[in-house]
This record gives structure tokens, C-alpha cells and sequence, in this order.
């Protein structure tokens, strides 16, 4: 009896320990399903595309950089990571990507002397992973290294000598760096390939069964916003399901959020200066505060999953019951939508206009980028210019990123996302693409900063987290981001 | 003759020294230089390993680094985790004198393996799970103290700042409890019987043998556990990286975030090599602390 009780004890707790395991997966997933089989839509016709302008390109500009050579090698984290040599295809969606080996490939037709070595890692720890890399001496490209300044080569001279580049490219990564040029101007420390436009992905069911008007993108301003989460959110009159207004970016990215909402009140909180000494932040003011409130207020009409990331669990399905979500990707979200083909279900939108100051009336969408450096001890520089130059402005190069399902940041192929996605979605991310000045990036703007005031970043996360869960108000945000940051530049002897 | 036995000698030592010299050489390469040149950076005004100047400011990085707020904080965070994580012992134990009383050998063996799996299970496996398990609305957690209390719970256990230290020990306890589990049952199994078989000829009852045989017992078996799980403590960097989003930056609120992750931050996010140098120098010398007056009070210098 006593042993059969112990067993039974026993076996009690081990259960309720393996319960504790087992209970994770359940709420995610489903959504998924539906997609698997509807999206083996490969990329066909734009492979076919590609092969003619493979070939065109090819007999434009074979052997044309037969007067370089060597070996370039090239280190770092994105999308040469996340299609590999060869191609890849998305579980979920089935989609297909092509492999970098066509970059390769592309390289060989016009530099047949230049061995190109390219050393794909993932995200995790990529920036420990990139200085390493640069420490090591044998890297010449650092890919996405702009805000690792003191490793990378400032691109001001190699633009200014090839004064026609810039017509070709949407944008470049720009930085601020005091060792290199005075702080109150920006300085190209690497070449965008791809852009990431942040923008709001609009379920137009929820809309429509609230009876609230779409959303006009290129007029619509904060208050808008505020005020379709907020109708938006509550039970659904059709369906009798509990919808949410809106998804912000995520809250570890928290600091994102303020990005475009800063932006948007045109809260510049910076006096720069020729050195960081010289330089200020003055984040405790009455526009920041407002900014914070209003990120904080986003928390009546968010789902309670939000905080811990697992609200979008099943987004861009049918029956998802987010009317808004703020996305860094919309060329992926695209993807997905038209896997699950609910491409008219969903629309695309820039985030609302900046109120005041001198890009008053334009969109507050910024850039999240994907770019490439040369390593400041690299000894092929110029090869590694050339380089960059061709990821940015070679046709064969650009169609396959648009494969890649990702956007480039040349200026002629971006006239064509028309022919990859329906032209409602093309339109909304050329608008922002067009519209947002070249500079503003999610690591440097008018209103935002990574690079130069330590830990400013990660403290903005944390205070809009905290605001969030109701333990901080603004006043004491702003007085530990504020004090932080002071903190930090006391430390720069 | 002489010279010859000598050289013969040598030759025979320098087989030995041999198979030794691959080992030291690792051990000087990759442990002791680059903490030395810790050491070294430590006192230098250093950005980017590798590039900028590197300047002599003697002390100067330690005064920083004490006089500053997040620091402070991420070192009590650390010592309060790592104090809070030794929960796990007592329940190890508990767990083990539960299991060494099954006495069927197979049904043993099967809780013995059930109760250490959690332990195979990678760090970021166990946060995925736990993220979901703690989550604040119908988390399993807060589904059952809703049904034990009757009414609606929905605390973040890794989103709250309040909650967020409880959170993370549960994850913690979870994840360790079969190693100290394991430990505690080997020990408990090499207690002599004939200890037990004396005390129960004098009359002790189960309670009683517990008490005052079993506990004292284990007393090794408890120092070690201590001793390995402070330091493990004071060096927990992935489940609280991970919670906090692949940031160090201790989500929510930096309550979770550790001398290590504010080295981390102080490495690679915002690289100013001096300063984290000094606060790896920092926890170098805590541990060492922590571990000696473990050693000290636990009576591990005393000869026996």
C-alpha cells in the first residue's frame, strides 16, 4: 500500500512536470496550414525573365572588370544567409528562393579573375560574429557592418568619384561617427541592398464588419491610427469574435515603435555637434512624452499576447483578429498573403503623416535596410567598391533579389515590384520608398539615434515595455533613458 | 656513464612532458593569455578590439563601471537570481529520497530518467516552452492559481517586471531540477545501511533516521550542489538573453539582466571593449569571493 501510494505520488508530480513541457505548442499554428499546399508558386516566369537578362546583361558587359583580380571575401548576416548557395524553400508557404549562387555566378561572367568567397552567418550574435571577422584581417566585405564605425571604410570618397551611383540607388546607410567627420554630418558607411519600408498591414474584413473606412495612406495622421485601433477593437458585429485594433512592431523592438511615432511628431531630440562632447540628447521634453504616451496607449487595443510576441501566432490568415499590424517586412507579408491568397482580403499601408517640421505631410514610414561595408584593413578595397557597386546596380543582381522576395534599393528596379506583386501593394511600398527621404533609416534620423549614445536603444525598449505593463509613466521613462545616456557619455574619456 | 644515465632519464621525462605540452599549450593559448589581455584591456580606454587608439587610464574604467546605475543593478540582479535559483537543491533532495524509496528497481530507473529529461533539453527549447506556459493571459500557470483561487490570474511571469525573477527561477528550477535531483540519489545511495539498520534497532522512526542520519549524510553532496550552482548562477546569460528577446538587455524592465549580459552589451552592442573588460574582471573576482566563502563556511578546508 505504501509503495503503491509513493508511485502514485511519484508519478503525479512527474506528469504534472512533463505537463509543464507539453503545453507549449498548442495555441500556434494553425493558421498555417492552408498555405502549404496553394504556394509551390515558384518564381517561374521571373526565372525565366532572369535568363533573359542574364543574357542581355551578360553580352552588354562580359569581362568588363577583367582588369581586376583576386579574391574577395565577404562575412556576415541576411539574405545570402537566409536563401543559401543553392535556393531555399519556405516551409510554410512553399515558396521557392533562389540561392547567392547566381550572384556568384553573375560576378564570374563580368570579373572572370576575382574569386568571390562568401561566408553567410545567421543573425544570432552578428555583431560579435562581424568583429571578429574584422579583427581577423581576411575579410574585405563586412555585410550589414555600417554600425560597426570604426571597422568599416567610410564611402564618402568612392561615391563622390563615381558622381553617377547615386542616381541609380534609393538610398545609402548613413551613420554618424566623430573619429571620422564631425558629428553633425552623416557619412555613407555602407551600401544599401535591400529595404525594408515599415509599414501597417491592414485587415479590410475587420474594417469593413466595424463599417470603419479604409485607411487613406498618404493623408492619414496619428490621430487616424489611434482612432481605427481603437474602433476596431472589441467584438466583431459579423463574426462575434473578439478583434484587436492593432499589433505594434514587436515589444523587444519596442524602440522601433518610437521610431516612426517620433518621427511622425517631428521630435527632434538631438544638438549635434562637431564631437560627442559637443553633442546632446534631450530626451526629457513635452514631445517625448507625448510620443510615449500615445506608444502607451496602443496598449487598450492590442491583444494581451502582444507583450510576450505570440499574438501574430496566426496573422495573415482568414481569421485573424488583428485589424492592424505594424510590419518591418511587407515584401515577406505579401508573400505569405498571397500564399494563403487573401491578397484582397489584406492591403498595404504607409504609416501616418509627420506633422510638422520640415517633412511635413509625408509619411512617417523609415527604412529597415540590408547593406554591405568594406572592412577598413581590407587590401582589395577598390575591388570590394566595385562590389558593392554591382550588387547595387547589376539587372541580373536585382532581379534576383526581387526573387528573393525582397526589395532592392535601385531606383529602376523598384518601378518594376508591379510586375511581382497586385499593384495595390506595389503602389502603397513605392509610395514610401519614394517619398521618405534617403537618410532616414531605423538606425539614423533626425529623431533616433543607435550609434552614438550607448545604450539608448535598449533603454527605449525597455521603458516602452515597462509603460506598457503600467509599472513606469512617462516622466520616469524619460528621466532613466535621460539619465542612462548621460551615464554613458560621462564614460567616453 | 654518468652523462648517459642522465640523458637517458631526460629522454624518458621528455615522453612524458610530451603528452603534457599539448595540453598546457591549450590551456595557456586559450585560457590564460586572453585573460590576461582582459586584464590588460581592463585598464585601457578601448572601443573596438583591434581598432582606435587604445589608452592607459588606470583605474579608471572600474570607477566607471561601479559608480554606474545599470551595472549596480545587474549585479544585484545577479547575486538575487543566482541566491533564488538554489531553490532547486532542497527540492533535488526531497525529489531523490522520494525516488530512492520506490523500491522497485525498473519503476526507479523510469522516474530517475523522467524527472532528469527537462536536463537534456536545450536552453532555448525550455525558454520557447516557458514562454508559453508562463504567459500572462491562459498561461498554464495562471490557469491553474485561477482555478485554485477561483478568480482570474493573469500575472507575466516573464513579461512583468514585478513577477519577472519568480519567472525565471521556475524556468530555472525546471530545467536544473533532475541534475540535482541525479546528485542527491547517487549520494543518498552510497549512505551505508547499516546506519540505518542501527537506528531503527534504537528505535528511530523514518522521520527521525531523515533528520539525523540521511541530512548529515549528504552534507558533501550539498556543498558541492551549492558551490556548482552559484556559480552557474553567477554566470547565467542564455535563458535571460532569450526572455529578453535576443537582447541583453534583461527584458522586462533589466530585472533579468546579469553581469554577464551587461558585459555582453558592453562587448558587442555598444562596443566599449575597457569598460566590459572591467566588468568581466569584476565578476571574475565575485565568483572567486562567493566561491571562497562557500568553501569557508561550508568547511571544506577543514582536515578531516
Amino acid at each position: 500500500m505504501k509503495k503503491r501510494g509513493y508511485c502514485f505520488m511519484m508519478a503525479a508530480v512527474l506528469a504534472a512536470s512533463w505537463l509543464a513541457g507539453c503545453s507549449g505548442s498548442s495555441s500556434n499554428g494553425s493558421g498555417t496550414d492552408a498555405v502549404k499546399d496553394q504556394s509551390s508558386q515558384t518564381t517561374s516566369q521571373t526565372s525565366a525573365d532572369t535568363e533573359s537578362t542574364k543574357e542581355t546583361g551578360a553580352e552588354e558587359t562580359q569581362g568588363a572588370g577583367s582588369e581586376f583580380s583576386g579574391t574577395l571575401k565577404m562575412y556576415g548576416p541576411g539574405l545570402f544567409a537566409d536563401v543559401g548557395q543553392d535556393g531555399t524553400i519556405d516551409m510554410i508557404t512553399g515558396v521557392k528562393k533562389p540561392g547567392y549562387q547566381m550572384v556568384i555566378d553573375r560576378w564570374e561572367e563580368l570579373y572572370p579573375n576575382v574569386e568571390l568567397v562568401i561566408e553567410p552567418i545567421p543573425w544570432d550574435n552578428w555583431k560579435a560574429a562581424l568583429q571578429t571577422a574584422a579583427i581577423s584581417g581576411d575579410v574585405d566585405i563586412l555585410i550589414h557592418g555600417a554600425s560597426l564605425g570604426p571597422v568599416v571604410e567610410p564611402l564618402g570618397p568612392y561615391v563622390k568619384r563615381d558622381s553617377d551611383y547615386m542616381d541609380q540607388v534609393t538610398m545609402m546607410t548613413l551613420r554618424r561617427n566623430a573619429e571620422l567627420a564631425p558629428l553633425n554630418e552623416v557619412v555613407p558607411f555602407g551600401v544599401t541592398i535591400t529595404l525594408n519600408p515599415v509599414m501597417v498591414v491592414v485587415n479590410k474584413t475587420i474594417f469593413e464588419d466595424y463599417g470603419i473606412p479604409l485607411p487613406d495612406y498618404k493623408t492619414w495622421t496619428l490621430d487616424d491610427l489611434m482612432e481605427a485601433a481603437k474602433a476596431t477593437t472589441g467584438t466583431d458585429p459579423k463574426t462575434g469574435k473578439e478583434t484587436y485594433g492593432i499589433s505594434p512592431i514587436k515589444a523587444s523592438d519596442a524602440f522601433k515603435n518610437y521610431i516612426w511615432s517620433s518621427r511622425a511628431k517631428n521630435n527632434e531630440i538631438f544638438e549635434w555637434g562637431d564631437s560627442i562632447k559637443n553633442s546632446k540628447m534631450n530626451f526629457i521634453g513635452d514631445d517625448t512624452a507625448e510620443v510615449l504616451n500615445y506608444l502607451t496607449e496602443f496598449k487598450n487595443y492590442t491583444s494581451p499576447d502582444y507583450i510576450e510576441g505570440l499574438d501574430l501566432a496566426a496573422a495573415y490568415t482568414e481569421d485573424h483578429n488583428i485589424a492592424m499590424v505594424v510590419v518591418e517586412n511587407p515584401y515577406n507579408v505579401y508573400n505569405t498573403l498571397k500564399a494563403n491568397g487573401l491578397e484582397d482580403q489584406y492591403m498595404l499601408a504607409a504609416l501616418p503623416q509627420i506633422e510638422d517640421g520640415p517633412y511635413k505631410g509625408i509619411t512617417s514610414s523609415h527604412f529597415g535596410d540590408w547593406h554591405m561595408s568594406i572592412c577598413k584593413n581590407s587590401s582589395n578595397k577598390e575591388l570590394a567598391w566595385e562590389f558593392l557597386k554591382f550588387m547595387t546596380t547589376d539587372p541580373v543582381v536585382q532581379q534576383w533579389i526581387m526573387e528573393t522576395y525582397s526589395i532592392p534599393a535601385n531606383i529602376a528596379a523598384n518601378s518594376t515590384l508591379g510586375d511581382y506583386m497586385n499593384d495595390d501593394f506595389a503602389d502603397a511600398i513605392k509610395y514610401v520608398i519614394e517619398t521618405c527621404p534617403g537618410g532616414f533609416s531605423c538606425s539614423e534620423n533626425e529623431c533616433y539615434d543607435s550609434g552614438n549614445f550607448g545604450t539608448f536603444m535598449n533603454d527605449l525598449a525597455t521603458v516602452l515595455n515597462e509603460m506598457y505593463q503600467g509599472n513606469m509613466d512617462a516622466q520616469a521613462a524619460m528621466e532613466f533613458v535621460q539619465k542612462n545616456v548621460d551615464d554613458y557619455l560621462s564614460t567616453l574619456q | 656513464m654518468k652523462h648517459q644515465t642522465l640523458k637517458l632519464k631526460v629522454k624518458k621525462q621528455m615522453i612524458w612532458y610530451s603528452f603534457l605540452i599539448v595540453s598546457i599549450l591549450t590551456l595557456l593559448i586559450l585560457t590564460y593569455i586572453p585573460m590576461l589581455t582582459t586584464i590588460k584591456y581592463s585598464f585601457h580606454d578601448v572601443e573596438v578590439l583591434g581598432y582606435g587608439d587604445s589608452r592607459f587610464v588606470g583605474m579608471q574604467n572600474y570607477k566607471t563601471i561601479m559608480s554606474n546605475a545599470s551595472f549596480l543593478k545587474s549585479t544585484a540582479n545577479t547575486l538575487l537570481l543566482a541566491a533564488m535559483s538554489l531553490i532547486s537543491i532542497p527540492i533535488g533532495f526531497i525529489l531523490a529520497t522520494l525516488i530512492n524509496n520506490v523500491h522497485w528497481r525498473k519503476l526507479q530507473s523510469f522516474f530517475r530518467v523522467g524527472f532528469y529529461f527537462p536536463n537534456i533539453i536545450t536552453g532555448v527549447s525550455v525558454v520557447l516552452i516557458f514562454q508559453v506556459v508562463l504567459k500572462a493571459n491562459g498561461g498554464l500557470l495562471n490557469n491553474a492559481l485561477s482555478f485554485l483561487t477561483g478568480q482570474k490570474v493573469s500575472i507575466g511571469w516573464l513579461t512583468d517586471s514585478h513577477y519577472s525573477r519568480f519567472g525565471a527561477t521556475i524556468l530555472n528550477v525546471w530545467s536544473t531540477l533532475g541534475y540535482n535531483m541525479l546528485i542527491n540519489l547517487a549520494s543518498l545511495q552510497s549512505i551505508p545501511g547499516e546506519i540505518y539498520e542501527a537506528a531503527e534497532v534504537d528505535g528511530a522512526n523514518a522521520f527521525k533516521r531523515w533528520i539525523y542520519i540521511t541530512i548529515p549524510q549528504m552534507t558533501s553532496c550539498f556543498v558541492f550542489l551549492f558551490i556548482t550552482s552559484i556559480i552557474n548562477g553567477l554566470a547565467r546569460f542564455t535563458d535571460l538573453f532569450i526572455i529578453g528577446g535576443n537582447t541583453p538587455i534583461g527584458r522586462p524592465g533589466g530585472t533579468l539582466q546579469t553581469i554577464l549580459m551587461y558585459i555582453y552589451q558592453f562587448s558587442f552592442e555598444t562596443p566599449r571593449y575597457g569598460i566590459a573588460s572591467a566588468g568581466a574582471m569584476i565578476l571574475f573576482l565575485l565568483t572567486f569571493g562567493v566561491t571562497m566563502v562557500n568553501l569557508k563556511i561550508t568547511g571544506f578546508f577543514k582536515e578531516k
